[in-house]
């Protein structure tokens, strides 16, 4: 028996999601997405391996972490028996000879400042195994070899001028001028136009033949797949749902999801008749993937034991509420969304809400008497200025009246003649009026200021007053008792309603609904993942096995 | 026989170029008549896009295009600007290859939806609101999330939201460029299933630009097969699948790597340059049965069956 050329344990990559420094305030775990979560296999040398799956399955993740190309947060990588996940960037240097990557996108794999003969010589010239001379004569080798002739005058092109086809042929001669042992192709052929994309996977089946490569050929097309690879991996949401033979598994698919991926691709035959059902929905956040089987939300065939969990109870009501009648019922029932909370494996509804805390009160409390007494204080202030602009007015018309020249023209004017003895003028307020004058405008404005400051501390008195009677009543056992028990009763009976006319596997992995306070729980049985398991000749991760 | 929805009569666009004009599409003609799906499929630059775009009218400007172009007897190519822009959107609306780039970021889509409908018909807001809430939920998305912005959906949900939005004003004609192509096999699945259903609903027409025969097979009723600015076969679908006449579809049809594939097969060479197109028959440099004549003169567009032609000197060889 042959030494595997790559094994891989357990193989984990989560990313850290960035939260903006606000929200981190009230997120308190860290968010991740998981793209690769706990993928083992082994690789024969000389076997082609297919990673399929959708977008965002983490197969492409799964390529690079292997390559270290993204630094594995767990598990273990042992390419031709050494152990590379740890090792450091100098020791691994000469390994990454001997492992490859071909990217999906040829258009932008290549360095459109060289030419494509100093791009397919670059990684010789990078590793320092030959000249440039040398490297120019190897690349002229390869290229001839890959298709890319005449090589001599396509040394000299740039990507720009060469068509995809070419510009693949020549992102695989740069991968192969290394002489790998295993090279991960991720989606090779996807960019390229279907007339020319056979040519290229015959290049690479020719290529793997001559120099016993070993590929792992990552792609979300299963009829390529089922074509160029001996054995696939079927992912899902970071984890691999099925894996072996690949005759065996387009023979007879096992896991749902397979059977889904198989059912959906569109036949080039007018005849055949469409799949009838197709999984619902979409494939869900990697950051909170589903518990259990993570194909449990879509999956056409699922049971009571696939790992049904709160977050599905809310899914479900998200549904109903495409219904504008169902959604307005759900609305008045069971209030809005922000209700509801997840913990472990309860959905929790707060039934109603139990008022403000103690805390809340006294700060309300606090503030509102703070706010109160500095409105008073406002309109004191308030007051005696006004007071104290009409003394000015009244002190500036007293000063001029009292100027002589003012005084003697009006008197003059006044005693026109020369006996009559008419006071012709008023000649103002004596002192003592003026005093008395200013006294009282002073009374007044501080008595206003006192009124306004009195009053507002009286309407705050008021609303306090309205507060602890209100408090009060609603402290009142029986009442509280009474309102808390009506109305979560009411929202348990409306959620058993919605339970029963929900789908069966949903319905049926409800444990119970109870009464918890003021809340109703909806508990769920605890999920686990099934796990990969052998299932006759290959291994299943489903619970119908 | 039902009414002809959109008809090309010998179908030109010439774009301008600094090496010459570049002959996208090249004398293209066909009917599409009303509930139909006719499905247009080529490999990159063969022209598909264009014709959709010259049916929209949003051809970049300087671009000549002859022939006719008829939507319920009105040409679309001498159509003045102002009819042009009251029939788009309103009667013959576009769905593009991908969502992401089509919707406005800085809009919710909502605000996507007022402006079409309010582009196109003086109602209320109340009411402009209410077909928007009821042309979202029949596409699976809720009246929660209307005042979302793009980015916040799924690639299956955007373009949901788009085919929403181009079937609000309920058009005789839905074009769309490649509705699937940036979406996953089952999401494209459930695209696809909708689309029918549009159809079955609102006896809307559709034109499929794809270059995916899977798709053109499961879902439209005639095909174009269209190669260096022209089609080269155009009939009813299970005609061109299952006696294909042109060497170009027999070529295409067998190098689709499906299921049931047992061999790769690829055509040898590359689609010509459409500034210089090959003399003859444009497919001759890439035909295995290339004979002199084609080398020379250009075939004749020809009907071997009813209502499948080819443009092939030895159709009849290939019936």
């Amino acid at each position: 028996m042959t030494e595997p050329i790559l094994e891989v344990e357990g193989l984990v990559k989560y990313f850290p999601v960035k939260i903006p420094a606000a929200q981190r305030l009230v997120v308190r775990q860290p968010l991740v997405v998981h793209a690769v979560e706990g993928v083992s296999f082994s690789l024969k040398p000389g076997e082609i391996f297919g990673v399929v799956g959708e977008s965002g399955c983490g197969k492409t993740t799964l390529g690079r972490t292997i390559l270290r190309l993204v630094e594995p947060s767990d598990g273990r990588i042992v390419f031709d028996g050494v152990d590379i996940t740890h090792m450091k960037e100098s020791e691994l240097r000469p390994i990454r000879r001997s492992m490859q990557i071909i990217f999906q996108d040829p258009h932008a794999a290549l360095n459109p400042a060289m030419t494509i003969g100093e791009s397919i010589a670059d990684p010789l010239l990078i590793h320092e195994l030959a000249t440039e001379p040398e490297a120019k004569v190897r690349a002229l080798e390869i290229m001839t070899e890959v298709g890319l002739s005449p090589a001599e005058q396509l040394y000299t092109k740039y990507p720009a001028d060469v068509s995809g086809g070419q510009k693949q042929r020549a992102v695989i001669a740069r991968a192969m001028i290394l002489r790998p042992k295993l090279i991960v192709a991720d989606e090779p052929v996807a960019m390229l136009d279907m007339s020319i994309r056979a040519k290229i996977l015959e290049l690479m089946l020719e290529l793997k033949e001559k120099y016993r490569l070993t590929y792992i050929f990552i792609t979300h097309d299963l009829a390529t797949a089922k074509f160029i690879c001996d054995r696939i991996a079927i992912m899902y949401l970071g984890r691999i749902v099925e894996v072996g033979d690949s005759s065996e598994i387009y023979r007879e698919p096992k896991h749902p999801y397979t059977q889904a991926l198989l059912g959906a691709i569109p036949v080039p035959d007018p005849d055949r008749p469409r799949m009838k059902t197709l999984p619902k929905g979409e494939v869900p956040d990697a950051i909170r993937p589903p518990a259990g089987c993570r194909f449990h939300p879509r999956c056409p065939v699922s049971t009571v034991a696939c790992g049904w969990e709160p977050a599905d109870f809310l899914d479900l009501l998200d549904l109903r509420a495409l219904d504008d009648g169902v959604r307005v019922r759900d609305e008045e029932a069971l209030g809005s969304g922000d209700r509801f909370t997840t913990q472990g494996g309860a959905s929790r509804i707060r039934a109603l809400d139990p008022g403000m805390t103690a805390r809340e009160k006294r700060s309300l409390l606090v503030l509102t008497a703070l706010g109160s007494l500095a409105v008073g204080l406002l309109n004191a202030l308030a007051g005696v200025g006004t007071f104290g602009l009409g003394i000015l007015v009244i002190l500036v018309f007293d000063l001029i009246a009292r100027r002589e020249s003012v005084r003697t023209d009006l008197v003059d004017r006044g005693t026109h003649g020369d006996t009559l003895r008419i006071r012709a003028l008023d000649p103002g307020m004596t002192a003592r009026e003026k005093r008395s004058l200013l006294a009282l405008s002073v009374l007044g404005a501080l008595a206003i200021g006192t009124l306004q400051a009195v009053m507002g501390v009286g309407t705050f008195a008021a609303g306090v007053l309205v507060i602890v009677v209100f408090d009060a009543i609603a402290r009142r056992e029986s009442v509280r008792t009474g309102l808390v028990n009506r109305a979560t009763s009411r929202v348990r009976t409306y959620v058993a309603g919605i339970l029963d006319a929900a789908p069966q596997p949903l319905a049926g992995a409800v444990k119970r609904i109870t009464i918890s306070g003021s809340e109703v729980l909806v508990e769920f049985a605890p999920s686990t993942d099934p796990g990969l398991r052998k299932v006759d000749d290959r291994d299943v991760r489903c619970v119908l096995y | 026989m039902s009414d002809t929805v959109l008809e090309a009569r010998n179908l030109r666009v010439l774009y301008r170029t600094k090496r010459g004009p570049v002959r996208a599409v090249d004398g293209v003609s066909f009917d599409l008549r009303a509930g139909e799906t006719l499905g247009v499929v080529g490999e990159t630059g063969s022209g598909k896009s264009t014709l959709g775009k010259a049916v929209l009218g949003i051809l970049p400007p300087g671009t000549t295009k002859e022939g006719e172009l008829l939507f319920e007897r009105k040409n679309l190519l001498t159509l003045p600007d102002g009819q042009l822009r009251r029939l788009r959107g309103k009667e013959i609306a576009l769905i593009f290859q991908d969502p992401m780039t089509r919707l406005d970021p800085l809009m919710t889509i909502e605000d996507h939806f007022l402006e079409t409908i309010r582009a196109h018909e003086s109602v209320s807001a109340e009411e402009a609101r209410e077909r928007t809430r009821a042309a979202l939920a029949s596409m699976g998305i809720p009246e929660s999330r209307l005042k979302n912005y793009p980015h916040e959906f799924s690639g299956g949900m955007r373009q949901r939201i788009m085919i929403a939005m181009g079937v609000v004003m309920r058009p005789k004609l839905l074009v769309a460029d490649e509705p699937t192509t940036s979406l996953d096999v089952i999401v494209e699945g459930q695209i696809l299933e909708i689309l029918e259903d549009l159809k079955r609903a609102y006896g809307m027409s559709l034109l499929l630009i794809t270059h995916n025969l899977g798709i053109v097979a499961e879902v439209c009723d005639t095909v174009g097969v269209m190669y260096a600015g022209l089609f080269v076969e155009y009939g009813p679908v299970r005609d061109v699948f299952k006696r294909p006449i042109h060497p170009y579809t027999r070529g295409l049809l067998a190098s689709i790597i499906h299921l049931d594939s047992s061999e790769l097969v690829s055509i040898d060479g590359l689609p010509p340059d459409l500034v210089t197109p090959p003399a003859g028959c444009r497919f001759h440099p890439r035909c295995p049965y290339v004979q002199d004549v084609c080398r020379t003169t250009a075939p004749e567009w020809v009907e071997y069956r009813p209502g499948h032609f080819a443009l092939c000197h030895f159709g009849r060889d290939f019936l």
